[in-house]
């Protein structure tokens, strides 16, 4: 099995089967495009270390599955937040580093990891008030006490 | 990702649309609407993503189209979606809602207790027919429209068949069905269609499923307070369709006309609600929502008189 390195943004080399790391379309095109396996360490410099190894962990347990279908509209999507076991058990990190992991799958074109981030960071949203949402991801409420009114005059119909 | 920089990520991640869009979509969509309460940025994302907006039935025009027809009128710097192909408000959707029906009932622990998903489709089943049955006369004319799941769509080909006037649409895999009291479906039809629409699509309502609670035969109480829990149930069946405004293609109010260059009254160049579904775009308009929630009930401990009293009478 041929292994490349990858080099995270805090310069730590990692070792990784190719197959795994190709879970991450970036590096996949990437390899394609160079047409063989590198000597030299493939640069990932938006991702530190931490999760990095933590995408090759996801990488690792699902090198297996099948590719996801190319045809994804709306309307095949299952609008579900339901997650995996295993996944839901490596999601369970603190919110930061949940986030960071997001980043990570977008910027490494990971639509499986990214999906289940989405996922997880739905479920903290289910079910939540508008204040109680601001708090879990410390957002500003930047609504002008009318823009609020004229809100909830509009949503109205989604409450009763 | 950029935990050196001072920006958390999870502040980076909610401001991206291209981010909070995919997560938002996991949600069913009275969370999307509340929401909107959140800050002006998620009201803005909420309010011009395609996806979004399709979603949540508040645009008549599919993500894909909608972003090609984006792409081919707004200059690529003018990044932000725009909801300008719409005529409907992104607050308001374009369906009411009628709740025909609620009902409770009570499961108790004992595992002989009839499966829910029956009670379930007992009462949708029965819903729908009294719904349908007191309001026969209204349905000329009436949509169904975008179903949630493609599967559906094998459900959709029956009706298309059975109303005889679809025909031409089954090879397009058409996104609807009409029933009209002139094409002949009947109440029953309609009823069924709708049914297995419905069942097809069981896995798109959101059922909160809690474990079955562990049966303790009476007399063998070990005093645990979860495990002898009877369950309440809650289902709403609420009808949602579309409002009239939105399909009734007759409407003779100014607002809809324009004068031309020859000083004649015409209608504006704008595809009616029932133009757009001809031609595959419309999205929905009749979609059946059910509400289940459980609400774990402790069994009464009986007093010393009831217990009395049952021994003594039966």
């Amino acid at each position: 099995m041929s292994q490349i390195i990858l080099l995270s943004s805090d310069n730590v080399e990692m070792k990784v089967d190719k197959e795994v790391a190709e879970r991450s379309i970036l590096i996949k095109n990437m390899l394609e495009d160079v047409g063989e396996t590198p000597d030299q360490a493939i640069p990932i410099p938006n991702v530190n270390e931490g999760v990095l190894r933590k995408v090759i962990e996801w990488c690792e347990h699902h090198r297996n599955d099948p590719p996801p279908p190319a045809d994804e509209d709306s309307d095949s999507r299952k609008k579900s937040t339901d997650i995996e076991e295993w996944d839901q058990k490596f999601m369970q990190v603190d919110q930061e580093m949940l986030f960071e992991i997001i980043l990570a799958a977008n910027y490494l074109d990971i639509k499986p990891l990214l999906d289940v981030g989405c996922k997880t960071v739905a479920n903290m949203i289910k079910g939540k008030s508008p204040e109680e949402i601001r708090k879990t991801f410390n957002i500003q409420n930047d609504f002008t006490p009318e823009e609020e009114d004229q809100i909830r005059r509009e949503n109205e119909w989604a409450e009763e | 990702m950029a935990s050196s920089s001072s920006i958390s990520a999870t502040s980076t991640v909610l401001n991206l649309p291209e981010l909070l869009s995919p997560i938002l979509l996991n949600l069913p969509f009275e969370d999307i609407l509340r929401a909107r309460q959140v800050s002006q940025h998620f009201k803005n994302v909420i309010d011009t993503d395609p996806e979004l907006l399709w979603d949540t039935w508040r645009s008549p025009t599919p993500p894909t189209s909608a972003r090609k027809h984006l792409a081919s009128q707004i200059p690529a710097e003018d990044a932000p979606y725009t909801n300008e192909i719409s005529y409907f408000e992104p607050f308001r959707p374009f369906f009411e809602r009628t709740l025909i029906n609620i009902d409770e009932w009570t499961t108790e622990p004992n595992p002989a207790s009839p499966p829910l998903r029956i009670l379930q489709k007992q009462f949708i089943r029965k819903s729908l027919a009294d719904f349908i049955a007191k309001n026969a006369e209204n349905l000329g004319g009436f949509y169904i429209t975008r179903p949630p799941l493609k599967k559906i769509e094998s459900s959709i080909r029956v009706i298309t068949a059975t109303s005889g006037r679809r025909s031409s649409l089954q090879s397009t895999l058409d996104k609807g069905f009409t029933i009209t009291n002139e094409s002949g479906i009947t109440v029953d039809g309609y009823l069924k269609a709708l049914l297995d629409c419905l069942e097809t699509s069981w896995g798109h309502i959101t059922f909160v499923q809690p474990p079955p609670p562990k049966y303790i035969p009476p007399g063998e109480e070990t005093g645990d307070f979860m495990a002898n829990l009877r369950r309440k149930h809650r289902l709403e069946a609420t009808l949602f369709t579309m409002k009239k405004e939105f399909y009734d293609e007759d409407d003779e109010a100014d607002e809809y006309y324009e004068i031309d260059e020859n000083g004649e009254r015409r209608r504006k160049h704008r595809l009616t609600s029932r133009e757009e579904w001809e031609k595959g775009a419309m999205s929905s308009t009749l979609i059946i929502k059910v509400h289940y929630t459980v609400l774990p009930e402790p069994v009464k401990k009986e007093g010393l008189l009831t217990g009395l009293w049952k021994r003594v009478f039966g």
